[in-house]
């Protein structure tokens, strides 16, 4: 289960960046007062233009970054005063996140493993479960810097989903991939839906967002616009698809909010 | 110990050790380069000094006095090949073959140098001027040997004539009988050889050894997007941070057994360049020494590995990081230079001074003169330094303005 109340996230801008972009502000609001849940069994997209908060707010979830004001639980465990416990029980993936080239994929998974306090057994269970998965087997004690790119993508699936967490949090989880390798990917997060995980991706795909989302959020500068089931957004934007009913929110709040 | 941190420490140091490259450029490197450098080094120095030993001083004299010429024909002094020149006039072109390196040196002798001595007056008193090429070795050689050795001894014989005999110009011995001229044992000589070198060597090693891996280790894995993927873990952040200070020590201590491997491996030609004192058989180091060392050295690698991850972790970039520790670099080599030099006074307070305190702790060690209090004093400002180091490395691990981009 995850619960995002009120959530805000100002980043501070240097003089040096500041004068390079041009900006006024010391500081940048990248998210304000977003709230919305997700529970175990579904799959919450949170759908929106480049610089919406999107990967801020998953970035928040994660731990990686701290919220400004506000409060995220993520399996009764709270992100600011809890975060290894968060980081025990989720797995958070997105294109910046790299692994070490230098190692092979099976080293890479021992490694993490460990860092997760996993015994040799599990780590080894789960690996070769993931591999099989994923298609690695073949590759494994291959350095990952003769990988292709699809293959460290895919591999970075697997390291991510190592400790088969209960709450999967993916920033556009097909972004970059090959067309067989997002099937595969999409495939999984829907098995894992079945299997009763709480996942939240980001995407500005809306058809990523149609095909695998149980409920979608629509972030525009910052700020949830609207959320709900696709029928609900429709209805309530009074629209057919879900393209026509992002484009009509943007040209409503865009200006405002961007 | 928490296995987390084992785990990361396994990893950093796989990360050298399995990397060919870095097991070359990190570790082998530095101690083939000292040993080919200091070996040719040190034999280029002692084919000079052979050279110098055998070479034969040109000298070119004017106005040679036949006194002189007897003096040189019966003295021990066989190092010079005189040329009489009889024209005062051709002076200008001697001096021209001294600047030329041609010749060595250049006496001019008074004219009647010999009736002018035998004469005696007081204020008249003959006179022999001397030219030589300071930029010449061999030249200020010749000064050396004709000046303070040849023209002193030939002095000392005219006054002998003038007495009557040689006898009466002797007024006093040194160390005729003396066999113990030196009260220092060879031990502690030896020592002391060593304590002016090895503290200046180590300490440059372990820094510069731990330099290029440790700016890598935390700038290098958040430019290449690889820590972001370790700190999602549930590992603490303060176990990654620690995990790499640890590994950083140990690569550090290993590259630098390779550079004093590499001094060893050049001893048999480079002894000339440590100096005449470095008797290598003669080094003998009590256990309780071996131990102090061993705890100087780990306190100083704290520090060092301490100063490099720190510079990692405020830097975004390798390239960032190494331009922040270029400055640092040159404290450590100022530091470690100015320990040595130091005239050894006792005062406690240059214990106080990080790096600079450290290193003549170690030299002490080395020449086995080492004052416990100040051994303590030190220790345990070197220690508040590494505490404080490791807490801002800790905080800053926290800190998502210098763990992410």
């Amino acid at each position: 289960m995850i619960e995002v109340r009120n959530l805000t996230k100002t980043y501070f801008v240097s003089k040096r960046e500041r004068k390079k972009n041009k900006m006024k502000n010391e500081y940048v609001r990248a998210v304000e007062n977003v709230s919305f849940s997700v529970r175990p069994g579904e799959i919450y997209a949170l759908l929106g233009p480049n610089g919406a908060g999107k990967t801020t707010t998953l970035r928040c979830m994660s731990t990686l970054i701290k919220p400004s004001s506000g409060e995220i639980i993520i399996d009764g465990f709270d992100v600011q005063n809890d975060s290894e416990s968060v980081r025990e029980n989720i797995s958070f993936l997105t294109n910046e996140l790299k692994l070490d080239e230098h190692f092979s994929a099976d080293y890479t998974m021992k490694f993490f493993g460990g860092l997760r306090n996993m015994l040799p057994e599990q780590i080894d269970l789960r690996k070769n479960y993931l591999f099989d998965i994923f298609g690695i087997e073949g590759f494994k004690n291959k350095q990952i810097s003769d990988f292709s790119t699809g293959m460290k993508q895919k591999l970075g699936i697997a390291v991510s989903l190592l400790n088969d967490p209960e709450v999967i949090i993916f920033d556009e989880p097909t972004n970059g991939l090959d067309i067989l390798t997002a099937k595969t990917v999409t495939d999984y997060l829907l098995d894992m839906k079945e299997q009763g995980k709480t996942i939240i991706i980001s995407t500005h795909v809306m058809r990523v967002a149609e095909k695998l989302s149980d409920r979608i959020g629509i972030l525009i500068g910052g700020h949830l616009i609207i959320e709900g089931t696709l029928k609900e957004i429709l209805e309530k934007t009074e629209t057919e698809t879900l393209d026509d009913a992002f484009f009509a929110l943007y040209e409503k709040f865009g200006d405002d909010n961007g | 110990m928490d296995r987390r941190l084992l785990v990361v420490i396994k990893k950093e140091l796989m990360r050298v050790f399995t990397d060919r490259r870095l097991v070359f450029t990190a570790l082998l490197l530095p101690g083939l380069s000292i040993a080919v450098i200091y070996s040719i080094m040190g034999m280029v120095i002692g084919n000079m000094d052979d050279e110098r030993a055998i070479h034969m001083y040109e000298i070119e004299t004017y106005n040679v006095p036949s006194s002189y010429i007897s003096y040189m024909d019966e003295s021990p002094y066989d190092k010079i090949n005189m040329h009489e020149m009889v024209d005062i006039s051709q002076l200008e072109e001697s001096k021209m073959r001294l600047t030329n390196e041609s010749i060595d040196m250049v006496l001019v002798f008074d004219e009647n140098f010999d009736q002018k001595m035998s004469d005696y007056r007081i204020n008249e008193i003959p006179n022999i001027d001397t030219y030589f090429n300071p930029i010449n070795e061999y030249s200020q050689d010749a000064r050396n040997y004709i000046v303070n050795g040849i023209l002193q001894d030939y002095k000392v014989a005219i006054v002998g004539e003038r007495l009557g005999d040689i006898k009466f110009t002797q007024v006093f011995s040194i160390d005729i009988d003396n066999s113990e001229i030196s009260v220092a044992s060879e031990e502690k000589l030896a020592g002391t050889v060593i304590s002016r070198i090895l503290p200046i060597l180590i300490s440059i090693f372990l820094f510069a050894g731990a330099m290029g891996i440790g700016i890598d280790m935390v700038a290098g894995e958040k430019e290449r997007g690889t820590m972001a993927t370790i700190l999602l873990t549930p590992v603490k952040r303060e176990t990654v941070a620690l995990g790499k200070l640890i590994s950083l020590a140990i690569v550090a201590i290993f590259s630098t057994i390779s550079s004093i491997l590499g001094i060893l491996l050049s001893f048999p030609f480079s002894s000339k360049l440590f100096g005449q004192g470095l008797n290598i058989d003669k080094i003998s180091f009590p256990p309780q020494y071996i131990l102090l060392l061993l705890i100087a050295l780990l306190i100083l690698v704290g520090i060092y590995v301490g100063l490099i991850i720190l510079v990692s972790v405020i830097s975004r970039s390798v390239k960032e990081a190494g331009t922040y520790i270029s400055p640092i670099y040159m404290v450590v080599l100022i530091s470690a230079i100015l320990a040595v030099m130091g005239n050894g006074e006792m005062n406690y307070m240059k214990y106080l001074i990080p790096i600079y305190g450290n290193t003549i702790i170690i030299q002490n060690i080395f020449s086995l003169d080492i004052n416990m209090m100040y051994f303590l004093i030190n220790s345990f400002v070197s220690i508040l330094v590494i505490t404080g180091l490791v807490l801002i490395i800790r905080k800053m691990f926290y800190n998502e303005k210098f763990m992410f981009k």
